[in-house]
């Protein structure tokens, strides 16, 4: 005998609508009103009266019995019809089969995280699969995995028939509140499928609140075959846990105006508020916080379904990496109300310019040029950023370029394999490397030192010297129209800039491997490349075919002023790059590329004391520390080769939107094509039913034309056609259209309700009237 | 209130008659109406003895024309005849509380109706010189008037009628027993009641009556409530004469009661002719006249049959 209950046959969609059986109880007022409102008449003639009574008594009683149990039953009938049965047509299969199998996919994203009246979206699946085990019989199986950041965790592979096992791993199961990939759980599912007793009745339960972002937008083509295919295999019941739409204003997201950001300099801090609720979020409170201290505080009203940007100012007075914090007051979602950044403010940007051709006359330096203009003094009038030092090529291998936010290689003859290792892991490990060869330039030297399979520039070639200074009648023009590089932002639709003036009259050509990630920023007008940019590991470096020096090679750094501009340009976008792989997603992998030393561990942890485990993978461009999923938000301080960097992680911005998909969109949208039963978590011991039973909602409509048939039934009984019974009938017909047009409407189903009850009212007062005494 | 000329009915309707308040003034009216000639000799039947001639008036039996008085004066006459000898008319009156029953859209409840046909039978024996006689009974005889041919004698009648309580509850047939016993002579025996008895009972009693040699004439007086049951809505019917009360459904029970009815009627009028009792059945709504010619006209119908 089985341990737990069985399954019931008969289950409902609208249990709360079984208050409508109070209904029930007005044709027995009726009946006992209609036999107190009696009239009095004194009568002499009981001799026949009383022989009347006592031949009829008997016919009399049945037939007023008889009526009050048709129109009783009538009402009973009409009530059950709202609550919408489902009948379990398939029962007697059920119990000669005997074993069922359940897969429980459990959606464990961040929304799931989401408050409601009673506990949390994520609690509501948890309760509905464990009153699923509840009501199992011995024999039954189950598996369960969750959907929660890239790849689904499988829990219980292999069927489990223990359910006190299976209620473990249940109560075990915590909400991770990663950004869960719908995608990926259904070939796991699938996996799962494979493994299951083939005999087994079984029903994949895809417990989830289906937020529109995650369920709706993404890979719904890959989901709806998979599901497809699971749907052949298995009976697929969706268990809706989202109570309503929650109101939920999130912090989406954070960046700073300036791509760097130096002591005492007004930075722009703009954060980015999305309300997903239909209701106006009014006079919210938003706090800055730096290195955990409020700075300032701004009240803000969101419109309702809106992104708002909202800018602070800030000012840090002192340089480093600081801790920035958006937070509003916590709401039904708290793990989106904050959003963490790491600012890295400088003092001065520290950077190396190695020269390559020294000289003793004025600007006859590689580097004078490069250097007057990112640092052109205090006499200019225009200040940079910028902490320009200057060494000879032989002081290269003597300095450590992770000193310096940028390094430009100006006119160098040539470099050792040392030089080029100790470069290249420099830009690999975040920093960034200006090429700029020269006259003096040894081409095969640079190809096989900076140009190789493991160099900097992997894929490009310093081929010839094209031109000659001394022929400046035969002079290159810059493409000054072809400006899509973000390096080109400033010159982009902005004509006279200054770029159509320079004349070339001499430069390397360059051949860039179109496989390559190489992309070329500047090119002449032939197509040969000015400025090539390439990512290099968590850094980047730049090629630059004409010489910027005094060499006479181009007017670009005598005239028109871009040489400056454009050499600041150059740098700005480099360095800012530094603090791109500075943020990291909750539930997600996070990649740092570094220079791994032998017998060094990475280490990593969060403010709280919280480790993240991290590993270092050795692959063909080089090594890196990789953390296969960031378990929680908040800043992560990463600490490898006595450098220690400041990873900001925060939760997937597009699970702030608890919007969920309606059964009808989860049809259109995923399974156009296949059988599948939905159900709100409320009404669970239907769906579950439903599921396992092949449940449908023919049991409404066959209550209905029972009504029909009953209503049918009194007429002929009482040989007459009363207005209350025109009234049942006339609501049940309209209950019929009302469910056939909107069969998921709760709404239209309670205002039906209510017609049937204002109906009864007015007949039950027409029926008093006309049982009124004359 | 006076009825139109020329319109004799208004004197029996009972509706105009109900608003008349005392049963003298009643009387009086219904006499008026008999006055105007509307009917004429009722009991003639009973004389064998040639009278007189007397112009022919509708209603009369063509039979009595005298066409030899017709040839010579090419008018019509009738011939009316002496009675051979008086006879005692006894109108035997139902006032048990049954006859008190009314329903809402009848003007004269049982009993005033009955007594509206009884002064009305009264004053048309006397007139011809008859002697009647008036008795009141419920559960017993409680009143006699005896038998008298003095014109006057209707006013005592009248006095005792008027005078009745009905308030008792009805023994029809012991009732008929002990009154044949107080009936000094054979006459014509006139019962008003509702003879709402069981049927052997009252059998009984008229049998007793028919077996001291009295020529009896029954006229059954029932509202048309009572015979068409027309009830609509749930219905306590509350017994008069402390008989049970009934809480019932009349629309269920309409179609049983009216067999009832009708079964009762119907052995009714099978015992009435096997004992040459004549039976009318009169309903309230009827117009005094009216009842008294029907009633005459089965009375002659039988008289026939039993020639």
């Amino acid at each position: 005998m089985s341990r737990y209950p069985s399954t019931l046959a008969l289950s409902l969609l609208n249990p709360w609508m079984l208050l409508g059986l109070l209904l029930a109880a007005i044709p027995l007022m009726i009946h006992l009103f209609y036999r107190r409102r009696y009239q009095e008449v004194k009568w002499a003639a009981v001799l026949f009266l009383s022989g009347a009574v006592k031949r009829n008594a008997q016919k009399n009683r049945l037939q007023q019995l008889l009526l009050l149990l048709l129109r009783t039953l009538a009402l009973i009938a009409l009530v059950f019809a709202f609550a919408r049965p489902l009948i379990n047509s398939n029962l007697a299969a059920i119990d000669s089969v005997g074993q069922r199998h359940s897969v429980f996919v459990i959606d464990a994203s961040l929304s799931m995280r989401c408050r409601q009246d009673e506990g949390t979206r994520f609690s509501a699946a948890i309760n509905v699969a464990k009153e699923i085990v509840e009501a199992s019989n011995k024999g039954d199986t189950f598996q369960l995995l969750t959907i929660a950041g890239e790849t689904p965790e499988v829990i219980l592979g292999q069927p489990t028939a223990e359910p006190l096992d299976v209620l473990a791993a249940l109560n075990g199961l915590k909400c991770s509140g990663f950004g869960g990939a719908v995608q990926p759980a259904w070939p796991a599912t699938r996996r799962l499928l494979k493994t299951a007793n083939a005999t087994a009745q079984t029903t994949v339960y895809v417990l989830s609140d289906f937020q529109t972002k995650q369920w709706g937008t993404e890979g719904t083509e890959a989901t709806t075959g998979d599901l497809s295919e699971i749907a052949s295999r298995a009976k697929l019941s969706f268990v809706d846990v989202s109570e309503s739409l929650a109101p939920n204003l999130s912090v989406s997201g954070v960046k700073v105006d300036q791509k760097f950001v130096t002591a005492n300099q007004q930075a722009t801090i703009r954060v980015v508020l999305q309300n997903s609720d239909k209701e106006k979020a009014v006079d919210r409170d938003i706090r800055l916080l730096v290195d955990d201290l409020v700075v300032s505080t701004q009240r803000v009203s969101v419109n309702a379904f809106t992104r708002l940007t909202f800018p602070f100012q800030y000012r840090a007075v002192s340089a480093g990496r600081h801790r920035v914090t958006i937070e509003i007051d916590a709401d039904r979602l708290p793990d989106d109300n904050r959003v963490h950044q790491v600012l890295n403010v400088y003092d001065d940007i520290p950077i190396l310019l190695v020269n390559g051709k020294p000289s003793s006359r004025h600007m006859g330096n590689a580097t004078d040029f490069l250097k007057l203009s990112l640092a052109p003094g205090a006499d200019s009038g225009w200040k940079t950023p910028y902490d320009v030092q200057v060494i000879s090529e032989v002081e290269l291998g003597t300095v450590d370029p992770a000193d310096y936010a940028a390094v430009f290689l100006c006119n160098v003859r040539q470099f050792t394999t040392d030089e080029a290792i100790r470069l290249r892991n420099y830009a690999h490990s975040g920093g960034a490397v200006v090429i700029c060869p020269g006259d003096l330039a040894d081409l095969p030297n640079y190809n096989s030192q900076l140009f190789g399979a493991s160099g900097l520039l992997p894929g490009v070639q310093l081929v010839s010297m094209v031109g000659s200074a001394d022929r400046p009648q035969e002079a290159f023009e810059f493409d000054s129209e072809n400006l899509s590089h973000p390096m080109m932002t400033v010159y982009r639709g902005n004509p006279g800039h200054g770029l159509e003036q320079v004349l070339t009259f001499q430069y390397l050509k360059a051949v860039v491997n179109e496989s390559s990630t190489n992309q070329s920023v500047l090119k002449f007008s032939n197509g040969d490349p000015v400025l090539i940019e390439s990512a290099v590991g968590a850094g980047a470096c730049c090629l630059v075919t004409v010489a910027g020096d005094d060499s006479r090679w181009s007017t670009w750094n005598t005239t028109s002023g871009t040489f400056v501009s454009l050499m600041n340009e150059v740098t700005e976008f480099l360095v800012s790059g530094r603090d791109e792989n500075r943020q990291a997603i909750v539930g997600e992998p996070w990649t740092r590329p570094i220079v791994a030393t032998v017998g060094q561990v990475p280490f990593a942890a969060f403010d709280d004391g919280a480790e993240q485990p991290l590993r270092v993978v050795e692959n063909t461009t080089g090594d890196e520390i990789q953390a296969d999923t960031i378990v929680q938000p908040g800043f992560l301080s990463v600490l490898m080769s006595e450098r220690q960097q400041l990873v900001a992680c925060n939760f997937d911005p597009a699970e702030a939107d608890l919007r969920t998909l309606s059964v009808s969109q989860i049809r259109q949208r995923l399974l156009p094509d296949t059988d599948f039963s939905y159900a709100k978590a409320s009404q669970f011991a239907v769906i579950s039913d439903a599921a396992q039973t092949n449940a449908n909602n023919e049991g409404a409509f066959v209550l209905f034309a029972l009504v029909v048939a009953l209503l049918i039934a009194e007429q002929l009984l009482a040989s007459r056609v009363g207005t209350l019974a025109w009234a049942v009938f006339a609501t049940g017909c309209l209950a019929v259209l009302c469910l056939a047009l909107f069969p998921d409407s709760h709404a239209f189903t309670f205002i039906v309700l209510v017609l049937a009850a204002m109906l009864l009212a007015f007949a039950f007062r027409q029926y008093k009237r006309s049982v009124a005494p004359s | 209130m006076r009825p139109k000329a020329g319109d004799s009915r208004n004197y029996f309707d009972p509706k105009v008659l109900s608003e008349l308040g005392g049963l003298e003034l009643r009387a009086r009216r219904i006499m008026e109406g008999l006055v105007a000639g509307v009917h004429k000799s009722p009991f003639q039947g009973f004389s064998v003895e040639f009278a007189e001639h007397r112009e022919y008036s509708p209603g009369d039996d063509f039979r009595h024309i005298d066409w030899r008085v017709f040839g010579r004066t090419d008018r019509y006459y009738v011939r009316t005849y002496e009675q051979e000898t008086n006879f005692d008319c006894y109108i035997v009156v139902d006032s048990s509380e049954s006859m008190q029953f009314r329903s809402e859209p009848s003007a004269l409840s049982k009993f005033e109706y009955s007594q509206m046909l009884a002064v009305a039978l009264g004053w048309l024996v006397l007139r011809q010189r008859d002697s009647a006689g008036l008795c009141l009974f419920d559960r017993e005889v409680c009143d006699m008037v005896p038998t008298s041919n003095a014109p006057a004698h209707i006013h005592r009648m009248i006095d005792s009628i008027d005078t009745a309580r009905t308030s008792e509850v009805s023994a029809i047939g012991s009732s008929l027993h002990s009154l044949t016993r107080r009936l000094p002579r054979r006459g014509v025996v006139v019962v008003l009641s509702d003879l709402f008895e069981e049927h052997d009972t009252l059998l009984g009693g008229l049998k007793n009556l028919r077996h001291a040699g009295h020529d009896v004439s029954l006229i059954q007086i029932v509202d048309p409530a009572e015979q068409d049951f027309p009830f609509d809505g749930p219905t306590l019917f509350r017994g008069m004469e402390s008989l049970a009360d009934h809480s019932v459904d009349p629309r269920s029970l309409a179609k049983a009661y009216r067999e009832e009815f009708a079964a009762f009627q119907k052995q009714l009028r099978f015992s009435c002719q096997r004992q040459g009792i004549d039976h009318t059945l009169v309903r309230t709504e009827e117009s005094v006249d009216t009842a008294i010619a029907r009633c005459l006209r089965a009375r002659r119908m039988l008289a026939g049959a039993r020639r």
